[in-house]
């Protein structure tokens, strides 16, 4: 199933600002192991299921996976073959704004090994940099 | 009883941020000392020293004894936080909070479960949902981890924070009834049985027969007709 809001205020966004790094949603919180991005990027909503899929296919259902990123914003795009003017495109997909430093997926209830692995495939899906993070090497 | 440790600090004078960014390429971390009964002071450690010490604990809240250069008595503090930097590694800044030796502190206390790997074979998986605890005790008593074992869980029980064993004069903020970890079913297990029982047909799409066995059964017997 699509991961899509529910329900938003406005149809249409603006581009925004991707400066910065990650301030918030930067650790590892909820499982034992993470997958963190060091790119600043917009990940679509077919690329975090994707991921999902590759990290509980290779769990082989055991553990708990952590999806950490939500699609909020809206991207339009305008049919081909359009000339200009007639307004903005219609919503197209969904994008999950991400910084350096932002944690994508946290798995938890796995060995280190597997763990490790399932975020290997996962990052193969992704066009950003990133790298297995665990609560342990966080802290310290 | 958590071990206090030493640390050597200095009084630092200036604290604008392009001087404290100064300070930690020179491999210093800046630090602020406060407390109920002292003016806050602005400090600066050594960041080998500081890491070394961090890794040889189980959390970032320890209790340390600062030895501040220039005065005479030592002081008592609790790590109150630590800022860590999360893409580059390393330490940002840390707080000390001055304590009192007959005083009761709240810290955090990291929460740790033994016997994992003898409860997870009983067919369940064990989620950790407290990693860290919020204790109440003098600072003497503040214990450096609270270790469980989870061994004897079945699947289906939660771990409460009733059922933690404190050492004496130690008691948890939360509730009695929070749940610590629970040992769960593992989610599904069927779909990981069901394409194994399709294999021996080659050719039969594993993704049309994961899920369940009687949808496994169809393109099994729909794959010789193919050949």
């Amino acid at each position: 199933m699509a991961l899509l809001p529910k329900r938003v205020k406005h149809r249409k966004t603006q581009r925004g600002s991707r400066a910065g790094n990650a301030t918030v949603g930067n650790k590892v919180s909820y499982g034992e192991f993470g997958l963190q991005t060091l790119d600043r990027a917009w990940i679509k909503n077919n690329q975090i299921e994707a991921c999902r899929v590759a990290i509980t296919r290779h769990l082989k259902r055991k553990g708990a996976v952590f999806i950490r990123i939500f699609p909020h914003k809206p991207v339009t795009a305008r049919p081909p073959e359009t000339r200009m003017g007639k307004g903005k495109g219609a919503p197209e997909f969904w994008v999950a704004v991400v910084y350096p430093g932002t944690m994508l997926f946290e798995i938890a209830g796995v060995p280190e090994a597997l763990a490790r692995d399932a975020c290997r495939l996962a990052a193969n899906k992704l066009g950003v940099r990133t790298r297995f993070v665990s609560r342990q090497s966080m802290m310290h | 009883m958590a071990k206090i440790l030493d640390i050597s600090v200095e009084p630092r004078e200036r604290s604008n941020s392009g001087v404290v960014n100064r300070l930690r390429k020179a491999g210093t971390i800046p630090a602020v000392m406060y407390g109920r009964k002292i003016q806050a002071t602005n400090l600066q450690l050594n960041a080998k020293n500081f890491s070394s010490i961090l890794k040889s604990s189980a959390s970032d809240n320890i209790l340390v004894n600062l030895k501040v250069a220039g005065q005479a008595q030592d002081q008592l503090a609790l790590i109150q936080e630590v800022q860590h930097d999360y893409l580059k590694g390393g330490v940002l800044h840390v707080d000390f909070h001055a304590i009192a030796a007959d005083e009761k502190i709240h810290a955090s206390v990291p929460v740790l479960l033994t016997g994992v790997e003898a409860a997870e074979k009983k067919g369940g998986m064990l989620e950790h949902i407290l990693h860290s605890l919020e204790v109440h005790c003098l600072p003497k008593d503040l214990p450096e981890s609270i270790t469980h074992l989870v061994s004897v869980l079945e699947v289906g029980d939660a771990l409460h924070i009733s059922d933690l064993k404190f050492p004496e004069g130690v008691s948890a903020k939360l509730d009695g009834h929070v749940v610590v970890a629970v040992l769960k079913e593992p989610l599904v297990a069927e779909e990981v049985a069901a394409p194994v029982a399709a294999a021996p047909a080659k050719g039969a799409p594993a993704a049309k027969a994961a899920p369940a066995a009687a949808a496994a059964k169809a393109p099994a017997a729909k794959a010789p007709a193919k050949k």
